[in-house]
């Protein structure tokens, strides 16, 4: 029981040291560089960078290839380079909460000692000189004029300098190279996930790293797996192609993960407990990297596939067993088969089967690093003893030759030189630059140090006479109007300050213009460098005043040409042109009614002072023609119109124009009014009317007449006798309205038939003189007498006699108005009729009335008037 | 033996390609990988690669069986080789539910 729970005890333990072993601790440590040239003199740092789990403090030891600590554990992840010693370096780190998990890595360090260097300590300006280094390798030093990119000036340790006018520095340069490090140094198959990753856990995947230090072109090359448990033959039929470029450093994956980036085309057969394998063969068919587990050397040994397009072997170059199919292996076997004589051994480090960190790097793999080559600068300061230095005077300017001063070495004050103490001047000559004002005098002084070196200084002197000389004022400026007022030109007096005094005559110049005319009159004296004085007076001639011409006449207004008077000479004076007398010029403005002309007299001097005198004359006829108006005339037919019956037409300026405007007429008719209307016109269109009126034709007659009688009755001998009453009348035309032929009697009588009542119209048509006609008439009037009976008795006894009662009308009667009532004596109405043609029968009531005398009532009409007629009276009824 | 694993080998490859394209004429258009990952077992337990094996014959007597004219002498024989195919697939206790229109197609051509 006690060794049970030793047992039990112990597993948890390891168990609990297993997880922390697991969680805790650096898995990767790497330096800032792999390989570093150290130039001694110049210290150097190499940090590092580390990549794991720890709750404390990363701490680091740097060990030398003989594992000589030279920087023990601490918390500096800086290794400071100062002493030049070349070896190659570990750095381990540790957390330190685990120390016991050490991630470590390898840097090298290149050192160059400084050279020694041989030079002058001091070389004369302009001298060469030569400078030598030693203590490195021959070979390795050479010259170059800067610490890096520079000209090379020597390729070995020797240099022989131009002439040196400056201090300067040059630079030896020392080449060294550093080893190339220890690399894995492969295209490796660093991890082979048989079942599962972090993110998907029952994939496979296959990692390959390129754990050399620069890219590989791997193009061409292809990854391939086995496929089948029981076949070590058995290829998976997708390969991979791995790029044309791998990245240095760097790694790549596959998984069969579809949905996931860099899936491999489909399954990977590989499983925990099952053998598989996976190989890297490149663009020849050579196998790169071959890792396999669950098989054995013996297996192996058969393996034999065709992998794009190579026949695949292991051959002797491989040997071993896989590591076993659940990929675990005894600590320091190799897990797969290794490559003999190679440091890829596919051990725990360099390749994991059965791995879950995909798309990591695995740890304890490095780079490695590659040979180099380095260089060192050191610096050689070259002192040369520059020539003394002296400042020039200041120049010295004079303005005459007078003023000029002796040579003198006192002049150069400051001459200093940086090794002599007291340099020597001398004054060596003087030149001129053989011109005038300014003329440039140059002196030159030499300054001389211990080493011969020398400057000139030069003085210089300018000779400059910038002074004018001053003269007398020239008189004030005039302005004159004529020439006749011109003062005449006077001389002036001067003095200079290098040349003395003297008289300027003047000049005089013209603008060469007129009105004004610019006289300018110049005094002008000049010394020997050109400075000129100058007086000037201004005389300006500008005749400014008009001539004064006399008033010219006033201007007028008159009807006709004919009156304008003769044009007048005017006379006229001028201020410098003296006087005169002047004809004027008459200019009509073209045009009529009113024409206007204007008479000027113009004149101008020298300088164009215009004066000018003007007469208008505006000559208008505004007077109208007279004529008289014509006579009236009564004529049958309006004759055509005749100018020339206005013969008094006349105008005051010529004879006018007639002319027939019109005829205006009424339009009556007997008789018709006309107006003719002529016109009398002048030439300024001034007019006057003439007027004729005539009458055309006469008046209508005044007709009228009578007769008698003019009521006819059936009575009488049917003849009328027609008064004529007409006046005015010439002829006359008798219509009798009974379609008799027409009368042209003055008086005439007519029989008219009296047979019927009737009326007749009489026209008479009267005509005057001139055909004017009117007319009239008169009616006659026929009617019928009225003749009727009325019997007093009647016999209605039915003997076809006298049967009834009724009235009997003959003529002058009108049935139209017919009415007959018969009374009793007692006034009863007993008949009444409307008909003339119907009468009693002696019935009232259809009884026979007795006899007796009964009355009557008869209303009728008359044939020649409106009146009705009524008779009355008795009758007697007889049987 | 030499000659005869390498031959086995290269009738595995055929077949591993011709399960890439399997032709248009079989009714079940899914690829190996997908069939297998449709079984109940891990895509990666050592039945799977018998079960790949399986289905590459499966797939091979199809497709002969469709190219085959129905006067063609060794239709017979191709349909055989399909049901011993089909057989170890039951035996296997796959899932081949995918091929079921295929099934019924074969079964019809022999009744």
């Amino acid at each position: 029981m006690k060794t049970i729970r030793f047992t039990i005890t112990l597993f948890f333990m390891m168990s609990m040291l297993s997880y922390a072993s697991a969680q805790c601790g650096p898995t990767l440590v790497e330096p800032s560089a792999h390989a570093i040239g150290f130039c001694e003199g110049t210290p150097d740092t190499v940090s590092f960078t580390v990549t794991g789990q720890c709750s404390g403090n990363y701490e680091y030891e740097i060990l030398t290839s003989t594992n000589t600590v030279v920087q023990a554990w601490s918390n500096s992840n800086q290794f400071i380079i100062n002493t030049p010693i070349t070896d190659t370096y570990t750095v381990n780190a540790r957390c330190s909460t685990c120390p016991t998990v050490v991630a470590t890595d390898t840097f090298r360090i290149e050192a160059i000692n400084i050279p020694t260097i041989a030079i002058d300590s001091l070389v004369c300006y302009n001298s060469p000189t030569t400078i030598s280094a030693s203590g490195a390798a021959a070979g390795s030093m050479s010259w170059w004029d800067s610490p890096s990119n520079g000209n090379q000036l020597s390729s070995n340790e020797n240099y022989t300098t131009p002439p040196i006018t400056a201090n300067d520095t040059f630079h030896v340069h020392v080449e060294g190279t550093i080893q190339g490090g220890t690399t894995q140094g492969s295209i490796l198959i660093t991890e082979c996930g048989l079942h599962g990753f972090p993110g998907s856990s029952s994939a496979d995947y296959i990692e390959v790293s390129n754990l050399y230090a620069t890219p590989v072109n791997t193009s061409g090359w292809v990854v391939a797996l086995s496929s089948s448990y029981s076949n070590i033959n058995g290829v998976n039929n997708i390969l991979w192609n791995l790029p044309s470029s791998f990245t240095p450093c760097s790694m790549l994956y596959k998984s069969d993960v579809a949905s996931q980036p860099n899936y491999w085309g489909n399954n990977i057969l590989w499983n925990p407990n099952q053998p598989g394998w996976a190989a890297i063969v490149d663009n020849v068919g050579n196998l790169v990297d071959f890792v396999a587990w669950g098989w054995t050397a013996a297996q192996l040994a058969g393996f034999n596939v065709m992998i794009n397009g190579f026949n695949i072997t292991l051959g002797t170059a491989w040997t071993g067993n896989g590591c076993s199919s659940a990929c675990q292996g005894p600590v320091g076997t190799p897990y797969s088969l290794s490559r003999n004589g190679n440091s890829d051994n596919n051990n725990a480090t360099d390749f994991v089967c059965q791995a879950s960190s995909l798309n990591l790097l695995n740890p304890g793999l490095n780079c490695g690093w590659i040979a180099s080559d380095f260089t060192c600068s050191y610096p050689a300061i070259l002192k040369v003893d520059l020539p003394p230095t002296a400042s020039a005077p200041d120049t010295t300017k004079v303005s005459c030759y007078a003023d000029v001063p002796a040579p003198s070495i006192s002049i150069i004050t400051d001459a200093a030189d940086d090794y002599t103490a007291n340099p020597t001047v001398q004054y060596m000559g003087e030149t001129s630059n053989g011109n005038m004002c300014p003329e440039i005098l140059t002196r030159t002084y030499r300054v001389t140090d211990s080493c011969a070196n020398y400057i000139e200084v030069e003085h210089i002197i300018i000779i400059n006479d910038t002074v004018a000389p001053l003269m007398q004022a020239a008189p004030a400026d005039l302005f004159i109007y004529c020439y006749s007022d011109l003062p005449p030109m006077t001389s002036l007096a001067w003095t200079d300050n290098c040349l003395g005094a003297g008289i300027a005559q003047g000049i005089e110049t013209s603008s060469g213009s007129t009105c004004p005319e610019i006289l300018t009159r110049t005094w002008t004296v000049t010394d020997t460098c050109g400075n000129t004085a100058t007086e000037t007076q201004i005389i300006t001639i500008f005749d400014t005043i008009a001539p004064i011409i006399e008033a010219a006449p006033a201007n007028l207004t008159i009807q006709c040409p004919s009156d304008l008077p003769p044009m007048v000479s005017l006379s006229w004076t001028d201020n410098c042109a003296g006087a005169g007398v002047l004809n004027g010029i008459e200019v009509s403005n073209g045009k009529t009614c009113p024409e206007i002309i204007t008479r000027t007299w113009t004149i101008s001097d020298d300088c164009g002072n215009t004066s000018t005198e003007t007469q208008v004359i505006i000559i208008n006829d505004d007077t109208p023609p007279t004529a008289s108006n014509l006579p009236t005339l009564q004529l049958a037919v309006l004759p055509p119109a005749d100018i020339n019956l206005i013969t008094d037409a006349a105008d005051n300026c010529g004879t006018p124009l007639v002319e027939w405007v019109n005829d205006s007429s009424d339009n009556g008719f007997c008789p018709e009014n006309v107006v003719r209307t002529y016109s009398v016109t002048d030439d300024c269109g001034n007019t006057t009317y003439v007027t004729q009126k005539f009458i055309i034709g006469d008046y209508a007659p005044d007709v009228s007449f009578t007769a008698a009688p003019s009521f006819l009755d059936n009575l009488s001998s049917g003849i009328v006798q027609f008064d004529n009453k007409t006046t005015g009348a010439v002829s006359y035309s008798w219509n009798f309205g009974d379609y008799s032929p027409l009368s042209n009697e003055v008086n005439p009588s007519h029989e008219f038939d009296i047979s019927k009542t009737r009326n007749y119209n009489v026209w008479l048509v009267a005509t005057s003189e001139y055909g004017c006609v009117d007319s009239t008439k008169v009616p006659i009037r026929v009617f019928q007498e009225l003749i009727y009976f009325i019997p007093n008795a009647f016999t209605p006894n039915n003997d076809g006699l006298n049967q009834t009662f009724q009235p009997i009308f003959a003529t002058g009667f009108d049935p139209s108005k017919f009415n007959l009532k018969v009374y009793n004596r007692w006034g009863e109405v007993l008949f009444e009729s409307y008909n003339h043609a119907v009468g009693w029968d002696g019935t009232y009531g259809g009884k026979i009335v007795p006899e007796g005398v009964y009355g009557y009532i008869i209303e009728f009409g008359l044939d020649h008037s409106q009146e009705k007629k009524v008779i009355t009276g008795s009758f007697s009824l007889l049987r | 033996m030499k000659n005869i694993i390498l031959g086995y080998f290269v009738f595995i490859c055929s077949l591993s390609f011709a399960q890439q394209e399997p032709t248009s004429f079989t009714k079940c258009q899914l690829s190996i990988n997908d069939i297998l990952l449709q079984q109940s077992f891990d895509i990666d337990e050592p039945i799977s690669e018998d079960a790949m094996y399986i289905l590459n014959d499966m797939y091979e007597g199809l497709n002969l069986i469709y190219k085959s004219d129905s006067n063609d002498p060794n239709l017979q024989k191709h349909i055989i080789s399909f049901n011993e195919a089909l057989q170890k697939a039951k035996d296997l206790n796959l899932n081949i539910s995918m091929f079921q229109e295929d099934i019924d197609y074969v079964s019809k051509m022999t009744q």
